[in-house]
């Protein structure tokens, strides 16, 4: 029933003082970390975007934000080389200096485990803070941390590929390495733990199956390619890399010989993109600020965007509440805006 | 699309470690206040300055993975301008420092292969800070096989170079130094200094890469210098041809050039004259990036053509003949 889902204009508007880098919905109450290039951490109210808290927390900008699932930890890291442990039962943070820009951080599924992306190093850390592992001197800068599905392994993807390490008695050696050419920018796991996918620098998109590692590269993008996200199900993976969204069908076997379906609506290259959690909405930004939501669906002829939006400047991070009734996406100029996909 | 003078100006500083390069930093830093000022650093240096950003970086060379093997990326550098580009708080100027040791194509190729860095920020210049009493060692260093001698490749990439320390040299020394610096570039403008005491403008607004500034081909810096011509390894080959060129040939030639012999060039200018263009056609490259347009008309102009290369075992007689093999009969 995707086509009663329209966007219902803003449902709020808020805003932190610098260019947000990240937002992360937390999944236990209803409440929406921003993580800004001055450094700052706003929690916010997901219901009318108050600022709930808010505190300078890594000097030269904060990048990455994660939520523990089940828990109640907000994770935070940034160009002070550290990460901050927000508990929402606690007042003051704690930060721990792991070493490096924190490019990406990301929690177990059990949420047992932070994956942290620390310069050159993939660390490991206990939800106390305590380093677990760290896998120091990767070949360059680790850029994205991913888990598979059942949190046995953690990888970094960094310039040459994804390298694989067990987490349970952590490997000193990579088990697994999935190399490509090129640099790494973003991965993500697929949800039913099958595939890993690589948006990268030399405009290309790159695949492998979990775990037989086949891959294929889908290259010849204007662009860099920096933003992919997979649907709830695990069928349609759709990435950036042009003003038209790229979906690719991984049903069957996979998107190897496949075209993607090619969803125009955006004036310029797409910023961000993020798939409703609970049903089959996608939204989407590009870098001058317009906004889009989609039904896809399973057929090729819905290819319009079923409403957009203009927030005025570039969009650089999208994130749906859990419940999927609102997105919010946060701007360069700093401004948070919810979205309500249904009416309430 | 953000308009050439919209962007932020980026200036590349480099030079050996003694040479006064972090002197001059601190001086741009001093003297340009009123400025935001972005450093991005690669050496530990020692810049007092509390109101610049100064960003710590390490040098990460990627190859771009599209066949070209010269095509190189700094990956420190993507993130970094990345991340200074989305701030809300703006810059009027970046700064990199490089170490004596980095090569500096990827840094320029940078701003040519990542569209996102392009649009919005636009290399400025490559500054070479050079000890003038250190500098013949430095460039008569004798290195392995395969080992770049990066004080030749950081003259070679460089716009302007600032010849610093002169008082530590004699008039016949300093006339030495100039005149192999010219050997290596012949497109660089030298500026002589003591203690890096450049007027700013000469650092800080060179358009180096800026194809709608004049250029400025000197022809006395095309001539060949058959007297002190030896074999070096990295040399600048200045042509000038009088005539007009045919369009087509020019661009099969230019096309081959960059393809085969890309990977030696280190950089290219020049200002052509094409059969049938009214405006002059002005180029300049980075190995194998290339980026050329229509500059200003004729006029009443004498038409000729003027092309400089700077590069690595350059073959003056395939360049000439190359080129001469594009004239309109």
């Amino acid at each position: 029933m995707t086509t009663t889902s329209t966007m219902e204009g803003t449902g709020w508007r808020s805003a932190v003082p610098e260019s947000v880098a990240a937002l992360a919905w937390a999944y236990a109450f209803d409440v929406l970390a921003a993580a800004d290039l001055a450094g700052e951490i706003t929690l916010l109210d997901g219901r009318d975007g108050q600022i709930l808290r808010r505190g300078a927390s890594h000097g030269g900008g904060a990048f990455a934000l994660a939520w523990q699932p089940r828990g109640q930890i907000l994770a935070s890291g940034g160009a002070d080389g550290r990460v901050g442990l927000h508990d929402a039962a606690e007042m003051e943070p704690s930060f721990l200096d792991v070493g490096g820009w924190v490019h990406a951080l990301s929690w177990s599924p059990d949420g047992r485990q932070l994956a942290v992306a620390a310069g050159r190093s993939l660390v490991l850390l206990d939800p106390s803070g305590t380093v677990v592992h760290r896998w120091d001197d990767q070949p360059s800068t680790v850029m994205d941390v991913v888990w598979s599905r059942d949190g046995s392994r953690v990888a970094c993807a960094a310039y040459g590929g994804l390298r694989w390490y067990t987490a349970i008695s952590a490997s000193p050696q990579p088990v697994r390495a999935f190399d490509s050419q090129g640099s790494l920018l973003l991965a993500r796991v697929s949800p039913d733990g099958r595939w890993v996918a690589s948006c990268n620098q030399d405009a290309s998109v790159h695949v492998w199956r979990l775990w037989s590692g086949d891959d294929a590269e889908m290259a010849g993008y204007p662009e860099k390619v920096d933003t992919l996200a997979f649907d709830r199900t695990s069928r349609w993976m759709a990435n950036g890399g042009t003003n038209e969204i790229s979906l690719w069908d991984f049903s069957g076997r996979g998107p190897m010989g496949r075209a993607p379906r090619m969803l125009p609506g955006h004036d310029v290259q797409i910023s961000a993109l993020a798939w409703q959690p609970t049903g089959d909405l996608l939204a989407s930004a590009g870098r001058d600020g317009g906004m889009a939501l989609w039904a896809p669906g399973p057929s090729a002829r819905h290819t319009e965007p079923c409403s957009r939006l203009h927030l005025g400047s570039r969009v650089t991070a999208l994130v749906w509440s859990p419940d999927g009734t609102r997105v919010v996406a946060g701007t360069v100029d700093g401004a948070v805006v919810a979205v309500r996909s249904v009416t309430p | 699309m953000t308009s050439y003078d919209q962007k932020v100006p980026v200036t590349v500083l480099t030079g050996f470690l003694g040479s006064g390069k972090t002197t001059l930093l601190n001086r741009i830093l001093t003297e340009q206040h009123g400025q935001r000022i972005a450093v991005i650093e690669n050496e530990f240096g020692e810049i007092g300055i509390d109101d610049a950003l100064v960003i710590d970086a390490e040098e990460e060379v990627f190859e771009m993975n599209n066949g070209c093997i010269c095509c190189t990326v700094r990956g420190d550098l993507i993130r970094i301008l990345g991340t200074l580009m989305r701030r809300k708080e703006r810059f009027d100027h970046i700064l990199i420092e490089t170490t004596g040791l980095a090569d500096p194509a990827p840094v320029a190729q940078t701003f040519f292969m990542d569209d996102e860095i392009g649009a919005q920020l636009r290399l400025d210049g490559i500054i070479t800070v050079v000890d003038a009493a250190h500098l013949l060692p430095h460039l008569d260093e004798v290195k392995p096989e395969g080992v770049e001698n990066e004080a030749l490749e950081q003259i070679a990439f460089a716009d302007r170079i600032v010849l610093n320390k002169t008082d530590l040299v004699d008039e016949g020394e300093l006339a030495e130094v100039r005149r192999r610096i010219t050997e290596v570039n012949r497109l660089a403008d030298i500026v002589e200094t003591v203690q890096c005491k450049v007027d700013l403008a000469a650092v800080l607004d060179v358009g180096g890469f800026d194809l709608s500034r004049a250029l400025v081909l000197d022809p006395a810096f095309l001539a060949e210098d058959a007297e002190h011509q030896h074999d070096l390894s990295v040399t600048s080959v200045g042509i000038e041809l009088p005539g007009d060129l045919a369009m087509e040939p020019l661009n099969d030639w230019l096309g081959w050039l960059l393809s085969n012999r890309g990977v030696d060039i280190f950089r290219s200018k020049g200002i052509l004259s094409v059969d049938g263009m009214p405006e002059r056609y002005v180029f300049q490259g980075v190995h194998m990036l290339f980026d050329g347009t229509e500059g200003e008309p004729w006029g009443d102009a004498e038409r000729s053509s003027r092309a400089v290369f700077i590069g690595r075992n350059l073959d003056r007689e395939e360049l000439e003949s190359g080129l001469r093999a594009c004239l309109v009969p």
